[in-house]
C-alpha cells in the first residue's frame, strides 16, 4: 500500500505540473452537436443525469408533478421520451432521479417523499418498466435531503444511499430481483447531505461499478472527498474509507468513472474561486493529490461530472456569468488518464447564461452525451460528442515457446496468438514490435490470415517480450499490448 | 579412425583359425523397434536388412562381423517437419554356440560403429547431419539345421549407439546427441561351409 501511495504521489506531482499549463486554443466550431430538447414541455425540476450502454443513452429527470421521465437515444442525437411508469407521481419534490446501465438494461432510481429509495428496470430502452422495487429496507431510513444514486456494470447494479445517520450505504441487485441488504460504507456519520450550487442541493453518494468491483465516492461534511473500494459487490466485501487527498475543501459531490483500471474523480474545490479539480487512482483507492483542470475564468458554477469511453475521459461543468465568463456548459478531454487535458471549451456554439446545475455525462463506444437543465424554459437538453470508433488493441494475446525436435537438433520458436478486439474499428492488420517504443517492427500480420506470429530460432532459456498493435484501414494504430514469452506451449516440454 | 577400427575388425576376423565347414555366411531381415525416445517418436519402427559372417574362434566361441542398413522417414516432434534417417551399423564380436537337437543356440556380444545420416526438411534447422555413432550389441538366437548346408537363424538383438552433435547452425538451433537404441527381431538364411 505504501509503495502504491508513493507511486501515485510521484505520478501526480508530475501530473499537476503537466496538466495545468495546457494552453492550446479551443476549436473554431464545437464538436458537440446542437442541443436537443429532451423534455419539450418544460416543468423539469431536477438536474439531468444519464447513463449509457452499447444500446444507447438514457437521460432521466423529475418534473413538477413528481414524476420521473426518461429519454432514450440509440445514437446520442435522436431522442424518444416517456415516463418511468413505476415511479408514478411519487418522486420527492426537488429531488434528482438517477439511471444506471449495463448490457441487460437500464435501472432508474428515485427517492419518495417518505425518504424511501426505489428502482425500476427496463430491458427495452424504456418502452416498458418493471414495477417499483424498494431499495432500502425498513431498518434503514434515508436522509431527507439525499438522493439514491445507481450505477451498473457487467455483474449488476449498485445503489448508493445516505442514511438518516449520515452514513453511506450500498446495495446490490441485478436490476430485476430485490436489492441486497445494504452494506454500510461509513460508520462515523460523516457523509454530507448537500451538493452546493446544484439545482436541488441534495446530497448523494456516487459509485462506479466495474465487473465485480465498485468504487464509492462521497463528499464529507468536513469538506474533503472520500472513497471506498469494494473488491466484490455480490456480496459486498469489507472496505475501509479512504480520503481523496485534498487541496482545501470541496463544494460538490465528487463524480467518478473508470477507464482501463484508472479511476478519475472530479469535484469543485473552493480554492481559487471554486476551480474544478480532478484526481486519478488505480483500482486500489490511493488517490493522487487533486490537480486543477485549468485556471480562471473557466471555473464551475456547479459540480463537474466525468465519463469515460475508449477514447479517454471527459469532464464537463457549467461556467457562470458571475465569473465574467459567457456562461455555458464547458468540457475538457484527456486521452492519457489525466496527464494532459484539452483546453476547457464551450459545448454550445452560442453560450447561455441560463444553464445551471451539474452537467450530466455518460459515454459508450460511440461517444459522450452531456445533459443539463436550462432554467430559461425548464427543459432538459442533451448534446452528443462523437468519438470515432478508434481501433482497439488485440485481445487474448498469448505467447509461448514451441519446439521443432529432430533426432540431432532442436529449434525453438516463440509463438504468439491473439484475437481481434471486440469493439471499435475492425483492424486490417496487426503489427508486432520488439520494443515498447514501437520502433523495432518484427512482423505485420494481415487480419484475414491466422492471427498467429511465430519467430523461429530463438534461444530456449531467454524471455522475450513483444508489443502488438492493431492497425485500422485508415492507418490508425491502437495502443500496444505486450506479451512476454517465457514458458513452453506444450506441457512437459523443456 | 573409423576406417582403422573397421579394418582391425576385419583383420581380427580373418586371422581367426577357421575350418571350412564351420564358417557361416548369412543374409538377414529384421524389424527394428526403437527404444530411444526421439528415434522412436520421430521414425517409429523400421525394417532392416543386412548380412553377417560367422567363423569359429575357439571351441564353441565364434567371431562374427555384420553390416545392416535401415532407412526411414518421419516427422519431427511438435513441429511436424519431414525428416529422413539412414542408419548403417557395422558390428563385430563373439558368439557362443551351444548345440541342441535341431541346431545351435547362441549368445553374442559385440561393438557397433554406425553411420547415422539425417535430412531435416525445415528452413530453420541444419538440413543435413552425418556422424559415426558408437555403441554395442547383445545377441540371442538359434540356428536351425534345415538341411545341409543351410541353416535358419532366428534372433533377437538389442543394440545401442550414440553420436555427438555440435552444429548450432549459426547459433540458431540447440544440437544434441543422436541416439539409436532398439530391439531387433529377425531371421536369416545362413550358408555353412
Amino acid at each position: 500500500m505504501r509503495s502504491i501511495i508513493l507511486k501515485n504521489t510521484i505520478m501526480f506531482s508530475v501530473l499537476s505540473i503537466l496538466a495545468v499549463p495546457v494552453q492550446a486554443s479551443c476549436p473554431a466550431t464545437t464538436p458537440w452537436t446542437d442541443p436537443v430538447n429532451l423534455s419539450i414541455s418544460g416543468g423539469v425540476t431536477s438536474n439531468i443525469f444519464s447513463a449509457a450502454s452499447s444500446a444507447g443513452f438514457m437521460a432521466v429527470w423529475a418534473d413538477s408533478s413528481n414524476r420521473a421521465h426518461y429519454s432514450f437515444s440509440a445514437d446520442g442525437q435522436s431522442w424518444s421520451q416517456g415516463l418511468v411508469s413505476a415511479a408514478a407521481s411519487n418522486v420527492a419534490s426537488n429531488s434528482d432521479v438517477f439511471v444506471g446501465a449495463n448490457a441487460d438494461g437500464f435501472v432508474v432510481t428515485w427517492i419518495d417523499s417518505s425518504n424511501n429509495g426505489w428502482s425500476s428496470f427496463s430491458a427495452d430502452q424504456g418502452a416498458s418498466w418493471s414495477t417499483a422495487i424498494r431499495i432500502n429496507p425498513n431498518s434503514l431510513s434515508l436522509n431527507a435531503n439525499s438522493d439514491v444514486f445507481v450505477n451498473g456494470g457487467s455483474e449488476g447494479f449498485v445503489a448508493a444511499m445516505i442514511g438518516s445517520d449520515n452514513n453511506a450505504y450500498v446495495s446490490y441487485s441485478n436490476g430485476i430481483d430485490a436489492w441486497s441488504a445494504p452494506a454500510q460504507v461509513t460508520t462515523d456519520g460523516s457523509v454530507y447531505d448537500q451538493n452546493w450550487n446544484s439545482k436541488t442541493n441534495r446530497g448523494f453518494v456516487t459509485v462506479k461499478v466495474v465487473g465485480q468491483t465498485a468504487m464509492v465516492t462521497w463528499w464529507n461534511n468536513l469538506f474533503p472527498t472520500y472513497s471506498a473500494f469494494f473488491e466484490t459487490i455480490n456480496p459486498f466485501s469489507s472496505t475501509t474509507p479512504y480520503p481523496i487527498l485534498s487541496v482545501g475543501f470541496f463544494e460538490s459531490v465528487p463524480s467518478v468513472d473508470e477507464l482501463n483500471g484508472y479511476y478519475m474523480v472530479v469535484s469543485r474545490a473552493n480554492v481559487n474561486d471554486g476551480q474544478t479539480y480532478f484526481s486519478v487512482a488505480t483500482h486500489v483507492p490511493s488517490w493522487a493529490t487533486f490537480a486543477p483542470f485549468a485556471t480562471n475564468p473557466r471555473n464551475p458554477d456547479a459540480g463537474p461530472w466525468v465519463a469515460a469511453n475508449q477514447a479517454g475521459f471527459i469532464s464537463a461543468w457549467v461556467v457562470g456569468e458571475n465569473q465574467n465568463d459567457p456562461g455555458t456548459p464547458v468540457w475538457t478531454f484527456s486521452a492519457n488518464n489525466g496527464f494532459d487535458w484539452t483546453p476547457v471549451c464551450s459545448i454550445l456554439a452560442a453560450p447561455s447564461s441560463t444553464i445551471g446545475g451539474p452537467v450530466g455525462l455518460s459515454a459508450n463506444n460511440h461517444g459522450f452525451v452531456a445533459t443539463w437543465l436550462d432554467s430559461n424554459d425548464s427543459n432538459a437538453y442533451a448534446s452528443f460528442y462523437f468519438t470515432p470508433a478508434s481501433v482497439l488493441p488485440p485481445t487474448d494475446v498469448v505467447g509461448c515457446k514451441s519446439q521443432n525436435i529432430f533426432l540431432s537438433q532442436t529449434e525453438y520458436a516463440n509463438v504468439i496468438t491473439w484475437s481481434p478486439p471486440t469493439s471499435g474499428m475492425p483492424p486490417v492488420s496487426y503489427k508486432i514490435y520488439r520494443d515498447a517504443n514501437l520502433t523495432n517492427l518484427v512482423a505485420t500480420i494481415p487480419a484475414n490470415k491466422p492471427l498467429e506470429f511465430v519467430e523461429h530460432n530463438v534461444q530456449p532459456k531467454v524471455s522475450y517480450t513483444y508489443y502488438l498493435v492493431s492497425v485500422s484501414a485508415d492507418d490508425q494504430t491502437s495502443a500496444a499490448v505486450s506479451v512476454t514469452v517465457n514458458h513452453y506451449c506444450q506441457k512437459g516440454s523443456k | 579412425m573409423m576406417k582403422k577400427i573397421i579394418l582391425l575388425a576385419v583383420l581380427a576376423f580373418l586371422v581367426t583359425p577357421v575350418t571350412a565347414q564351420e564358417v557361416f555366411i548369412e543374409i538377414k531381415g529384421s524389424g527394428f523397434f526403437p527404444t530411444s525416445h526421439l528415434f522412436k517418436n520421430i521414425y517409429h519402427e523400421a525394417g532392416m536388412i543386412g548380412g553377417e559372417l560367422t567363423a569359429p574362434a575357439y571351441n564353441n566361441l565364434y567371431a562374427w562381423l555384420s553390416v545392416d542398413y535401415l532407412r526411414k522417414s518421419g516427422l519431427s516432434l511438435i513441429g511436424n517437419s519431414k525428416t529422413k534417417v539412414r542408419y548403417l551399423p557395422i558390428g563385430f564380436g563373439l558368439k557362443y554356440l551351444h548345440p541342441f537337437c535341431y541346431g545351435d543356440l547362441y549368445f553374442g556380444l559385440g561393438v557397433l560403429a554406425a553411420r547415422i545420416r539425417t535430412h531435416d526438411f525445415s528452413p530453420n534447422v541444419a538440413p543435413f547431419y552425418s556422424k559415426w555413432a558408437w555403441g554395442g550389441i547383445i545377441k540371442f538366437g538359434a540356428l536351425f539345421d534345415i538341411g545341409c548346408p543351410f541353416m535358419l537363424d532366428v534372433f533377437v538383438n538389442y543394440a545401442v549407439s550414440k553420436a555427438s552433435s555440435h552444429n548450432t547452425f549459426n547459433n540458431q538451433v540447440v544440437p544434441h546427441s543422436a541416439k539409436v537404441n532398439g530391439v531387433i527381431f529377425g531371421g536369416g538364411l545362413a550358408y555353412r561351409f
